[in-house]
């Protein structure tokens, strides 16, 4: 088993998260990955949604575009809508090492975007 | 209770004076959070030290993680079932090991978090295990929500505050509505009609009460329902149980996590 070396940060906007979502059902996981809210005052309504996760090699391929999902026959996708779902997503995956913290490599990419957690506080 | 066992005595007759002494009960064994549920308690409890205790997977596959490696299920400890699920793949903690042992999951601050819905009893106590890394948490780590309605008020929520800053080994609950940053341990009440009652101090007492029909705990999340504000924190363990804590319990309870955490009391 290789080791969780990389930090992963995926953004998506709110009106495409249902369809992201759906996705990574048909790669296994849950249907609500992202679910940091984001938004450029840091207040409600979110307008974008992150996650942030550990990954292993074969997961960072995939999600750096260097390799394809392993996708369920049954769901009805396959690898062009893979590259599709990409184009709605703003991704960054980096050494563990390299981010300092997780909410440090967050920041890193969404303040950029003008966004910022909005975490109902 | 005396005057029975008196009365048995005296209808058994006195022992015989040669008759070999009965023997010394056994000393007491180490503590653990079990010897809590010998009674069939309902409830919980959660140590991450235990590796065979956690999967990977959120489903319970995937065997038990390595340091390093990202925690999908807590197996409840109790015997009860009660299993703390992670929300999502990209949730789950990473499981972490300081440089003298002490197992924690780490959570990330952004969105890890896991979930417990328990149909929870008129009484409850809480002892939970972790350190704050985020400025600006005010020592929240848990929080206990009901999205029915309830005698509470509007939210229905319990949020458990740390110890003054520091690593701790313990934590106070506080009371729905009543979110400030508090640096001293206390202990409060809800009864049964939903009215708020402190029947704590500041000695370090953990335990709370409270009527709620079906809660969801979330381990990793500071606000309410849909969740937000999620905490970057390092998780040691968790007792959940149906009964209020003795004296003797809790302070069983606070040496147990603080061994579990490295913290001297």
């Amino acid at each position: 088993m290789t080791e969780y070396r990389y930090s992963l940060v995926a953004v998506v906007a709110e009106a495409d998260r249902d369809e992201v979502n759906q996705f990574g059902v048909a790669m296994g996981h849950s249907g609500d990955e992202f679910c940091a809210p984001l938004s450029p005052t840091g207040a409600e309504p979110a307008t974008h949604y992150a996650l942030h996760s550990w990954v292993r090699d074969e997961a960072a391929a995939v999600w750096q575009g260097q390799a394809l999902p392993e996708l369920d026959p049954a769901s009805g996708y396959d690898a062009s809508d893979a590259a599709l779902i990409m184009t709605k997503l703003v991704i960054s995956v980096l050494d563990k090492a390299a981010i300092g913290s997780p909410i440090d490599h967050l920041m890193a990419v969404v303040m950029p975007m003008g966004l910022q957690l909005a975490d109902g506080d | 209770m005396r005057l029975g066992l008196g009365l048995s005595w005296g209808l058994q007759g006195n022992p015989s004076a040669d008759a070999p002494p009965p023997p010394p009960p056994p000393p007491p064994g180490p503590f653990s959070p079990g010897d809590l549920f010998a009674s069939g308690e309902t409830g919980g409890w959660y140590d991450i030290q235990n590796l065979s205790a956690m999967t990977v997977g959120r489903d319970g596959t995937g065997g038990a993680p390595g340091v390093g490696g990202v925690v999908g299920r807590l197996i409840d400890q109790s015997g009860n079932g009660n299993d703390v699920v992670a929300y999502s793949d990209a949730a789950r903690p990473l499981l972490q090991e300081t440089a003298d042992g002490h197992r924690y999951l780490s959570f990330d601050g952004i969105d890890d978090h896991m979930r417990l819905d328990l149909a929870a009893p008129p009484q409850m106590s809480v002892m939970f295990a972790a350190s704050g890394r985020q400025a600006g948490n005010n020592g929240r780590f848990l929080s206990i929500s009901s999205e029915q309605d309830h005698d509470w008020g509007t939210e229905g929520h319990l949020l458990i505050y740390r110890k003054n800053g520091n690593v701790l080994a313990e934590k106070t609950l506080e009371t729905i509505h009543n979110f400030g940053a508090y640096d001293s341990m206390r202990l409060y009440e809800v009864t049964a009609d939903g009215t708020n009652v402190t029947v704590g101090n500041n000695e370090g007492s953990s335990s709370v009460a409270y009527a709620l029909n079906n809660a969801q705990f979330v381990f990793g999340a500071r606000s309410k329902l849909p969740l937000q504000g999620f905490i970057d924190m390092d998780f040691f363990g968790c007792v959940l149980i149906n009964r209020l804590l003795t004296v003797d319990e809790r302070a069983d309870l606070r040496q147990h996590y603080a061994d579990l955490s490295g913290v001297s009391l």
